[in-house]
């Protein structure tokens, strides 16, 4: 669990949705085939991992939309480099 | 949205065409092993038809409607619309339209209409045509849709290669008193214009010896101008957010619910932006016919190539409640509802 190497609250919280951030990189991991190595932490680079394609770009954000209800454009995307960014991302639209 | 109904045209044939050339996506360049298959499995993707430089879609098009007037034994000066849509036609101008006048031996007088159009362009075209023949009094119109969309495509983009393919169609539309109704629903959302875009070689930027150099756009992704470039993620962003409800609101107005249509043909983008939409609006597999893996994404054809492959014996033996839904390029989107059969409907012809 890497939530102690990030200096970011948690959890965020909605009255209907919420995402802590273990749960998020668990989400994560489960979109890929194998494991990063040494496991997805919040500081991972994302890009790193062995199949990361535009292909697998799209699972990725699909499966933001389909678990969480939150759009992810390619420009936001490109602009995330960590896990720590993905989840700040899409726990932001969360509560908005 | 655009929602309306049309009366009294019937859809009488369809017949789809694609290139004999098969490529399989296992036998890509660039790619090793482990990623081919990879990307067979979530793409859903196997084989593509690729069109050799000698056809173009309006030699598919050609190809489907000989099939159909030859089969039927219609006159093509009975024909009195011809539209085409494409994003592939054989010349800048003139449009695909006036050479297949020529070509089938259509009458002067027939209406011809091009469209430019993608993946939302075979149900754009039939609300064109059915509606134009509905308000004129056209009797026999034909519709001819299709696109040889890898002449535009890198051979060095691994986002755009393993996906396209090529294909054609023609449609024949009648009047007749007791047609079932087409409903449709049509939308389009111009925001999203750069999400697929071939940038030159039209007037903005005309054709320039730049035009046909490779950038690295991003890793496994070189292309040049006059290729097609496309952000699959923001094509799924917009599938989701607008063909749902568009589609919903169609059965809404034609007062039914989603589980009376038999099928629902979706333009088949890739498998997982189409999973994703079925499990949206629930729709079961078996409701949704799939043509990926055998034909790629084969454009604007991917409808009347998915409904010739896969409905062939049913829509030329029974009438079925179809519900047919393209997105795409613009961006756009459009869905139809009928009640489509018995009529002719050949299996998939090679060109």
């Amino acid at each position: 669990m890497s939530g102690s190497v990030v200096q970011v609250p948690n959890r965020f919280k909605m009255e209907t949705k919420s995402v802590e951030i273990q749960s998020f990189i668990d989400h994560l991991s489960d979109k890929f085939d194998s494991p990063f190595p040494g496991g997805f932490k919040a500081a991972s680079r994302f890009r790193e991992h062995p199949e990361w394609s535009s292909l697998q770009a799209l699972v990725v954000v699909v499966g933001f939309e389909e678990d969480y209800g939150v759009p992810v454009t390619a420009d936001e995307l490109r602009g995330s480099t960590t896990v720590e960014d993905l989840y700040h991302l899409v726990a932001g639209k969360l509560q908005v | 949205m655009s929602l309306f109904s049309v009366s009294g045209i019937n859809i009488s044939a369809i017949a789809a065409t694609v290139p004999r050339q098969v490529v399989s996506n296992l036998d890509l360049q660039n790619l090793q092993p482990a990623e081919r298959e990879e990307l067979v499995r979530k793409t859903g993707i196997g084989f593509r038809r690729v069109a050799p430089p000698d056809i173009c879609a309006s030699d598919l098009c050609a190809a489907a409607a000989r099939r159909i007037l030859s089969s039927l034994d219609i006159s093509p000066t009975s024909i009195g619309a011809l539209v085409f849509v494409s994003q592939t036609p054989d010349y800048l101008l003139p449009g695909n339209s006036m050479l297949l006048q020529q070509r089938l031996g259509l009458e002067r007088s027939a209406f011809l209409l091009d469209i430019n159009q993608g993946c939302a362009g075979y149900v754009y075209g039939l609300a064109t045509l059915a509606g134009m023949m509905q308000t004129t009094g056209t009797d026999r119109g034909l519709l001819l849709v299709g696109d040889t969309i890898t002449r535009l495509l890198s051979d060095q983009d691994r986002s755009t290669l393993p996906i396209f393919s090529d294909g054609g169609s023609a449609t024949l539309l009648e009047r007749k008193a007791d047609a079932a109704p087409m409903y449709f629903n049509m939308g389009a959302d111009g925001g999203g214009a750069n999400i697929i875009r071939v940038e030159g070689g039209g007037a903005r930027n005309p054709f320039s010896t730049e035009s046909l150099d490779k950038k690295e756009i991003d890793p496994g992704i070189l292309r040049a101008p006059v290729h097609l470039a496309m952000s699959g993620i923001d094509v799924f962003n917009y599938s989701y957010r607008y063909v749902a409800p568009n589609i919903r609101e169609l059965l809404e107005s034609a007062g039914i619910t989603s589980d009376a249509p038999d099928y629902y043909i979706f333009h088949q983008a890739n498998q997982i932006l189409n999973q994703s939409l079925q499990k949206k609006l629930g729709i079961p597999a078996e409701k949704a016919p799939e043509t990926l893996s055998l034909f790629g994404n084969t454009s604007c054809a991917t409808i009347p190539v998915t409904l010739c492959s896969r409905l062939s014996g049913e829509l030329s033996a029974e009438s079925r409640k179809l519900l047919l839904c393209g997105f795409g390029v613009g961006f756009s989107w459009a869905s139809m509802l009928t009640d489509a059969g018995p009529l002719y409907c050949p299996e998939i012809i090679e060109v």
